[in-house]
C-alpha cells in the first residue's frame, strides 16, 4: 500500500513528487520497527499492522467547527489529516505549503523507516520561516486535526528560524474519536541567537497510535525551552532529539504525562551535545493509572568536542495503580572529560506518609492523592515554556485525574 | 462535650504486639498528658487512633461521642473531629498549607478568602511568615517552623480532639512558649480536648495537664495529677519499668 506509485497521487512540484517517489523507494529496503531493537525496546510496535491504515490522498473538504476557536490572542495554523487548512500570515513570519514552492527546499535524509514515511507520504509539508531579528508577538498555534477514519496522516512541519529571532510555538494534537495511525514529525532549527518557547500537547483520541519525533536543532547562544504534555493515545510515542550544535546553546525539554486505561506513552529522548559549552536539561515527569504503561529511555550523548558541557536528564514516574507499569531508562555517553552530567529516574507509588497526613487533616483519600498527584506534577506545570496556555494544559490534565472514581486499585 | 473513649486497646504490626490493653478518656477542655520511655508505644496509640495504614486493632475499641472509629478511614476519624499533630511532619511537594485548608473537609463553611484571611491572622500570631503557606507543606522547613504549622492546622481546622505527638521537638523556647499559649487558648475558649505526648515538663507548664499518665510497654501503668510529671522529671520512669530480672526470666522462658 506504500508505495512509490501512490505518493505520485499527491500533490506537489516536480521536485517534490521526485523526492517522494525517491524517498519511497528507498523506504522499501528499511524493514519494519521491531521490539527486538533498542529504540522500540519495551513498545509494543510488534502490534501495528501498516495495512490497517490508509494514507490520506485527497484533502478533506469539512472544515472543522472549532478549528479557529482558541485563535484570539494566537497567530494560528491549522492541519485536518496531515493538509494545512488555513493559516495566518504576517510580517514577522512565513508560512508555505511545501507543495506549493516551485524551487526545492532542503530535507535532511531519513534516518528509519517513519522518518521515510512521514516525508515520502506527507500530503502538505509546512514550512514557517522566521527571519533574522523577527519577534513574533503571540504564541502560534499549530493545530493538528483529525477527520477521516482508519487513516494514515503523516503531517510534516519544518519550522526554520533565523538568527535573534524569538517565537513561542505551541502544537497541538487534538482528540478525536478516529481509529487512525499518526505519524507527524516537526523539525525546529534555530539560528544563533535566537530564543525559541515550544509546547506540544497530545490529547489523541484514545484510539489512536501516535509515532512521533521532534527534531531540534539549536545554534549558537540560541535557547530552545520545549515542553510536552501528553494525555492521549492507544499507543503514543514521541521521539525528541535536542542537537546543541552551536557553542553556548542551550536546550530544556521537560514533559508531563498522565496514562490510565491501557494507554502506552513511550518517550524516547537524546540531548545531543556537539558543540563546546552547551547546557541541557531534561525534566520528564508522569503519572500512571489503571493498567497503563510509560516508558522512557534517554541518552545523553556529549561528543568529543563538546567541553564545558552541562547536561542533566530526569525522570520521575509516579504510580497510582499497582497495575500500571513504567520503564525508564536513563543513559549517559560522555566523550569529552570537562563535562557536568547527571541522571536520575525514579517510579513509586503514592507516598503512603503523605495521604495519611493529608488524611489526617480531614482531607478524603481521592481528594489527597489528586493533590499529591497535582503537587506531584507541579514542578514541571509551573515552568511551561508557553504561559497562555499553561491554565489550559492544567485544566486538561486536572480533568482527566477528575475523572479518577477509586483509589489504590 | 465531646469524648473520646479508648477500651482496653489491643493493636499490632504485622510482626509486633504494641499496645496492650489502653483505657483512657478525654474529654473537651481537658488536658492528658501521656509520658513514657522511648518505644514504650506512644506514637503508636496516636497513630492507631488516627486510623494509620500498617496497625491492625486485635482486641478493644475506641469511641468519639458513641460513634465507633476503628473501622473508619483516617479522614473520616478527621471529619469527625479528631486531629494528630505529626512527630514528624512529612513534606509534599507543590501542596501548600492553603490547598489542604481549600480541600479539608474541616474547614469552616464560607467564603474562601474571608477563611484565608482568618487563617493569615492566626500564621501572624504563631510567627509564620505568609510564604510558609504557599509552599509545599513542610518542604525545607526547620523542626520549629514545621510545628508552627502543624499548630496553624489545628488552630484553624478546628478539631474537637487533638492528639499532639512531641509537638515540643524542634521548637525552640519561644517558639514552644507562642504554640503552646495557642493551644491552651483552644482548650479554654473553644473546649479543645487534648491528648499531649511528651518527654519534657516544659511544654507541660505552659499547657497545664489536667492528668499526667504513664506509659510502659503498651499500656497506661499509673495516672496521677500534674505532680506525677515532676516526679518523673526528677525520678525517671525506672520506678515504673517491669524489673530486669523478670525480663531475664521470660527471656529464659523463651
Amino acid at each position: 500500500m506504500y508505495t512509490p506509485e501512490l505518493v505520485q497521487e499527491l500533490r506537489g512540484h516536480e521536485w517534490l513528487r521526485k523526492l517522494r517517489t525517491e524517498i519511497a523507494t528507498s523506504a522499501s529496503g528499511f524493514s519494519h520497527p521491531s521490539r527486538e531493537e533498542e529504540e522500540w525496546r519495551y513498545s509494543p510496535i510488534d502490534k501495528l499492522e501498516l495495512g490497517r491504515f490508509t494514507p490520506v490522498l485527497s484533502k478533506p473538504l469539512i472544515m472543522p467547527n472549532d478549528a479557529k476557536k482558541k485563535s484570539d490572542g494566537f497567530h494560528t495554523i491549522s492541519t485536518v489529516d496531515g493538509y494545512l487548512l488555513s493559516h495566518d500570515q504576517l510580517d514577522t513570519y512565513d508560512v508555505h505549503s511545501v507543495s506549493d514552492l516551485e524551487e526545492p527546499i532542503e530535507f535532511e535524509t531519513p534516518a528509519d523507516m517513519l522518518g521515510s514515511m512521514n516525508l515520502a507520504f506527507s500530503p502538505d509539508p509546512v514550512l514557517i520561516r522566521v527571519p533574522r531579528g523577527s519577534r513574533v508577538d503571540l504564541p502560534l498555534i499549530i493545530d493538528h486535526r483529525w477527520e477521516k477514519e482508519s487513516a494514515a496522516c503523516f503531517p510534516l512541519i519544518r519550522i526554520e528560524i533565523e538568527e535573534s529571532a524569538e517565537i513561542e510555538i505551541v502544537e497541538i494534537f487534538h482528540h478525536a474519536e478516529v481509529d487512525s495511525l499518526i505519524v507527524p514529525e516537526t523539525k525546529i532549527v534555530i539560528g544563533n541567537g535566537s530564543n525559541v518557547n515550544y509546547q506540544q500537547v497530545q490529547n489523541l483520541g484514545p484510539n489512536v497510535w501516535q509515532l512521533g519525533t521532534l527534531d531540534v536543532s539549536v545554534g549558537q547562544q540560541a535557547n530552545f525551552h520545549g515542553a510536552i504534555a501528553a494525555i492521549g493515545g492507544s499507543y503514543a510515542r514521541l521521539k525528541t532529539n535536542c542537537c546543541l550544535d552551536g557553542r553556548g546553546a542551550s536546550g530544556k525539554v521537560s514533559a508531563i504525562y498522565h496514562g490510565n486505561g491501557d494507554q502506552v506513552l513511550d518517550f524516547r529522548t537524546h540531548q545531543k551535545h556537539v558543540a563546546r559549552d552547551t547546557q541541557s536539561d531534561l525534566l520528564f515527569k508522569g503519572i500512571l493509572d489503571d493498567e497503563s504503561t510509560s516508558i522512557y529511555t534517554g541518552l545523553i550523548h556529549v561528543h568529543n568536542e563538546a567541553s564545558g558541557t552541562n547536561a542533566f536528564q530526569t525522570n520521575r514516574t509516579l504510580k497510582l495503580c499497582d497495575r500500571a507499569w513504567a520503564e525508564s531508562v536513563p543513559n549517559l555517553e560522555i566523550e569529552n572529560n570537562d563535562v557536568k552530567c547527571s541522571h536520575a529516574s525514579t517510579v513509586s507509588p503514592v507516598d503512603e506518609d503523605q495521604r495519611f497526613y493529608l488524611e489526617s487533616r480531614g482531607v478524603p483519600t481521592l481528594d489527597a492523592e489528586k493533590l499529591i498527584v497535582r503537587g506531584f506534577l507541579q514542578e514541571v506545570v509551573s515552568s511551561l515554556p508557553v504561559e497562555a496556555i499553561n491554565g489550559w494544559i492544567a485544566d486538561l490534565f486536572n480533568q482527566k485525574l477528575d475523572t479518577r472514581a477509586t483509589y489504590g486499585q | 462535650m465531646t469524648e473520646l473513649q479508648i477500651k482496653d486497646l489491643h493493636a499490632r504490626t504485622p510482626t509486633t504486639q504494641i499496645l496492650n490493653g489502653v483505657n483512657l478518656n478525654v474529654r473537651s477542655g481537658e488536658v492528658h498528658a501521656l509520658m513514657g520511655p522511648n518505644g514504650s508505644g506512644k506514637s503508636t496509640l496516636s497513630h492507631v487512633l488516627m486510623g494509620r495504614p500498617g496497625y491492625s486493632v486485635t482486641q478493644g475499641e475506641i469511641t468519639l461521642d458513641g460513634v465507633d472509629l476503628t473501622g473508619l478511614q483516617t479522614w473520616e476519624r478527621a471529619q469527625l473531629g479528631l486531629f494528630l499533630v505529626l512527630q514528624y511532619p512529612v513534606e509534599i511537594e507543590g501542596v501548600p498549607a492553603s490547598s489542604i485548608f481549600e480541600t479539608s473537609l474541616l474547614s469552616p463553611e464560607g467564603d474562601f478568602e474571608e477563611n484565608l484571611h482568618h487563617v493569615r491572622q492566626e500564621a501572624e500570631y504563631l510567627g509564620i511568615p505568609t510564604g510558609h503557606l504557599l509552599r509545599g507543606v513542610n518542604l525545607d522547613m526547620s523542626g520549629g517552623e514545621k510545628k508552627r504549622l502543624e499548630t496553624l492546622q489545628l488552630v484553624t481546622l478546628k478539631p474537637s480532639i487533638a492528639i499532639l505527638d512531641e509537638l515540643d521537638s524542634g521548637l525552640d523556647i519561644d517558639g514552644l512558649r507562642v504554640v503552646s499559649n495557642r493551644i491552651e487558648r483552644l482548650t479554654k475558649e473553644d473546649g479543645l480536648g487534648v491528648l499531649v505526648i511528651t518527654h519534657y515538663n516544659r511544654l507541660l507548664e505552659e499547657l497545664k495537664p489536667d492528668q499526667v499518665h504513664v506509659f510502659v510497654e503498651g499500656r497506661i501503668v499509673v495516672s496521677g495529677d500534674s505532680s506525677l510529671a515532676d516526679e518523673l522529671e526528677s525520678d525517671g520512669y525506672e520506678k515504673w519499668m517491669p524489673s530486669t530480672e523478670t525480663s531475664v526470666a521470660l527471656g529464659g522462658l523463651s
